[in-house]
């Protein structure tokens, strides 16, 4: 929802940002047609990514460039037309690598956010148990009162418990 | 002889007078004595001659070895300290005067008293209780022997501003010999104004106040004392012998002191002149120093003779069954009976009396003037004796107010209040007479004769305005430090000891400290109210502190009192009492939030409470830098313990949510590692194909 408000809002400017694409792509339409079968697993992943920033796609999309990369060049070094780009596409060999590229990204993406979020787990315990230390030394220093939790006088300290009985009589 | 003279003079009548060393039946002298600065004092050697009244005498003797006697004061019988120093520039020597005075531990009844020492050069006193006063004595033996040495001290006296207050033979001692040769004026210091003064040596209205209730006198007064002693010693018959008190009131009211005193005898010559001039009734008319230096240089004065001008009446009024023809004897006996007394003076029967037999306007208004202020206050509890007491006034004003009991003259208020609270005596009328303005009213009528009105309304004022209020430090206790200046601390914390200053009260705590009898607390009412009288600075910061009832405000106000005694009095160190506050200050350490500087604290405070400087406890208690740093201390570290409280409930929050935690991260982390390697990737790509021109 978020997304779609930021999309409502570029207005005008990203109308002319996809009329320029869309000009682009037909000018350069033997990279357009490459690109679009050869980062297709990134356009999917793209669609359906739910994280924040879509973060998921780029790592698929970094890593699936890669692999679209090598063609690519090849493509616009030798004889950049539809027929080469359709050549180039049609080589089962072409689409495994390039695929094989996402998939790596995909595994890169699944192994590090297990790993990471592994070990901020564990800091995060170890920082609760440090909060609780630090916590029972300041108790330890200035008393129960520093806890807020018992009723203090304008001196800052416990009221004692006859007086907080006299109080509420 | 006053009446309280008659009670010591009951209890001592079984025991002889002393007189000479074998007198004192023979005591072992070295037995349980007391010393006060380089004079020992033997508690067990009473030498009843030298007795003033309630105030008792023991042996003595100086480090040179004379012979002496200290006078015991009584705590209820506030003396006339303030006095000493004057008396001692004086230079005479027929004026006893102290050779020391203070404050000693008295073994008999284990109590701190406040004594004046004498030297033992005099004789026996002129006339000891129960003599007749009337001695006879030639009229050239008294001008010799007593006139002349006395009219010499009343001139020092008089040079010096001092009044004496008791001249009478029983307080003049024979210079040593059989022969009455001279006499030694004696003891002042100890009793308050008058108080042992028989009414025979009072003029009227002094004399017909209980002699607690005097008060201050007047230089002019001395002088008629010494008249009144002139006659005793000169006449041969005592023809007051059998009138009380109040008879020889009302006769020196009706017939004049003169005659009252003189009665039959016949005095030619000289000194009918000096005894007329100074046995004048009309203090304005009585002979002053100057007119008995005249008459001493031989030059003759004709003194008026007579009773004062009150008018009498043509027709007598009936009071109780007997007639009165004069408004001041009415007046004195009024108070015998306060309701017939009220009937009387509500009827117009007295007012008619005023105006018509007496033909005294003037009173009449008074009297109406009197029913007037009675009713200022409603016709409730007491109205019938302060009608009579504002009456009574009126009738015969300059008289002593005479008010539930009491008969007093209001400079005498004070050392009476200081008498009843000692005594523990009921102190409503006191009070009443600030609250229901009797002692005002009283000098109002009497404006012209108080020679310190003008002080006396102020502090009668200032008494009515602090009982207005029950606040420790105000109310009665006060009022009896504002009226009488020399009054001790009152207190019944300090029953054992005699207080008069800031300084005595640290070291009446001091001594309590040293012989471990250590109070629950340090102030009551009377404490405060007297350092707040006696040295409002020591104690006016602390009024609220003191009343508060938080315990750390009264303890901080408590040590910063006594330090402030102890830095301003140099009375040196005070181990028992600094180690005593040390003791009790102990919650005071409790009042920082620092544990660690609490510790420290503690520790310290039991090394400074022995080393008995006050002003180092208070700084480690009371330092302001301290205390700041500990607030601040205490307040960050509130903030950081609610800054680490909700970290880790917002890091347990997440934790709990469990497959996300760190997955945000940790994707992060993966874009930016599959953007490197594509980088990479690329790199590596563009360089192989451009150095082989192809890869595929």
């Amino acid at each position: 929802m978020a997304i779609g408000k930021k999309r409502k809002k570029a207005g005008w400017r990203g109308n002319l940002l996809v009329t320029i694409m869309f000009i682009s792509s037909i000018i350069f339409l033997p990279t357009t047609v490459l690109l679009f079968v050869g980062m297709l697993p990134t356009i999917v992943v793209g669609i359906v990514d739910r994280t924040k920033e879509r973060v998921r796609a780029l790592t698929i999309g970094f890593m699936n460039f890669s692999g679209c990369f090598p063609y690519w060049l090849d493509l616009v070094s030798t004889d950049h037309t539809p027929e080469a780009a359709f050549k180039i596409i049609t080589q089962p060999s072409t689409i495994v690598v390039m695929y094989m590229a996402a998939a790596i990204g995909y595994l890169i993406e699944w192994a590090m956010t297990g790993i990471v979020s592994n070990v901020l787990v564990q800091r995060g315990y170890r920082r609760l148990e440090n909060i609780d230390d630090q916590k029972e030394k300041l108790i330890k220093r200035w008393g129960s009162e520093v806890t807020g939790e018992v009723p203090l006088d304008i001196h800052g300290f416990a009221v004692e418990a006859e007086e907080s009985a006299k109080e509420s009589d | 002889m006053t009446e309280a003279d008659d009670v010591e003079n009951k209890k001592e009548s079984k025991e002889k007078t002393p007189q000479t060393e074998e007198d004192y039946g023979g005591t072992d002298l070295s037995s349980a004595t007391v010393q006060l600065k380089d004079i020992t004092i033997y508690p067990d050697r009473r030498l009843t001659a030298y007795d003033r009244g309630p105030v008792k005498a023991y042996a003595a003797k100086s480090r040179n070895g004379h012979d002496c006697f200290v006078l015991l004061c009584e705590k209820e019988f506030v003396p006339r300290t303030a006095t000493v120093g004057k008396l001692g520039n004086i230079i005479n020597p027929d004026l006893m005067k102290p050779i020391g005075y203070g404050t000693f531990f008295w073994p008999p009844d284990q109590s701190f008293r406040l004594g004046f020492i004498y030297e033992r050069n005099v004789g026996a006193p002129l006339m000891k209780a129960g003599d007749e006063m009337a001695l006879g004595l030639k009229q050239e033996v008294v001008m010799n022997a007593v006139i002349k040495p006395l009219v010499n001290v009343f001139l020092d006296m008089w040079d010096s501003e001092l009044v004496h207050g008791c001249v009478n033979p029983f307080n003049m001692y024979k210079k040593e010999g059989a022969k009455l040769e001279g006499v030694y004026l004696g003891d002042c210091l100890s009793l308050p104004f008058s108080y042992a003064q028989p009414a025979l040596f009072e003029p009227a209205p002094r004399a017909m106040a209980d002699p607690i209730g005097r008060g201050y006198i007047s230089f002019e007064n001395d002088l008629y004392a010494f008249g009144a002693t002139l006659a005793v010693l000169l006449r041969s018959h005592d023809h007051m012998k059998d009138f009380n008190e109040r008879e020889i009131v009302k006769h020196k009211l009706e017939f004049g002191s003169y005659t009252t005193l003189i009665g039959k005898d016949h005095f030619t010559g000289a000194i009918l002149e000096l005894l007329r001039g100074l046995l004048q009734d009309d203090r304005r008319q009585r002979w002053g120093i100057e007119e008995v230096l005249t008459w001493m240089d031989g030059r003759r004065l004709s003194p008026k003779q007579g009773t004062s001008v009150l008018k009498r009446a043509a027709r007598p009024i009936k009071f109780k069954k007997k007639n009165y023809l004069r408004p001041d004897l009415l007046a004195v006996d009024l108070t015998d009976d306060v309701e017939e007394s009220g009937r009387l003076i509500e009827s117009d029967e007295l007012n008619q009396w005023l105006i018509r037999s007496v033909d005294d306007k003037d009173a009449a208004k008074a009297l109406e003037g009197a029913i007037e202020k009675a009713n200022e206050t409603g016709k409730g509890i007491g109205y019938l004796e302060k009608l009579v007491c504002c009456a009574s006034t009126a009738l015969a004003p300059g008289l002593s107010l005479q008010y539930k009991g009491h008969c007093l003259l209001p400079e005498g208020v004070g050392a009476a209040m200081a008498k009843a609270i000692a005594r523990k005596e009921n102190m409503t009328p006191f009070v009443e007479l600030f609250t229901k303005g009797i002692l005002s009213y009283w000098l109002n009528i009497n404006v012209d004769e108080v020679s310190n009105a003008p002080t006396l309304f102020t502090r009668f004022n200032d008494c009515r305005d602090t009982l207005k209020d029950r606040a420790p430090g105000r109310g009665l206790e006060r009022c009896v430090y504002i009226l009488s200046a020399e009054a001790p601390c009152m207190s019944e914390m300090l029953d054992k000891y005699y207080v008069q200053s800031p300084e005595d009260l640290i070291l009446a705590y001091e001594d309590m400290a040293q012989r471990e009898m250590r109070l629950p607390f340090f102030f009551d009412r009377h404490i405060i109210a007297f350092l707040a009288v006696r040295d409002y600075k020591v104690i006016g910061p602390h009024f609220i502190d003191l009343n508060s009832k938080d315990k750390y405000r009264v303890l901080t106000a408590t040590l910063r009192i006594f330090s402030n005694i102890q830095k301003r009095s140099n009375v040196g160190k005070l181990p028992g009492l600094s180690s005593w506050l040390a003791d009790e200050m102990k919650p005071l350490s409790e009042h920082f939030h620092d544990q660690e500087l609490k510790k420290k604290i503690k520790k310290k405070l039991v090394k400074l409470g022995e080393g008995g400087d006050l002003s180092k406890i208070l700084d480690l208690l009371d330092n302001v830098s301290t205390i700041e740093t500990d607030n601040m201390g205490f307040r960050f570290a509130m903030e950081e313990y609610q800054r680490l409280r909700t970290e880790a409930h917002r890091l347990q929050a997440s934790l709990e949510k469990g497959k996300g935690f760190g997955k945000e991260a940790g994707r992060e982390i993966s874009a930016i590692v599959s953007g490197l390697i594509a980088a990479v990737v690329i790199l590596a790509f563009t360089l192989i194909y451009f150095s082989q021109d192809k890869i595929f």
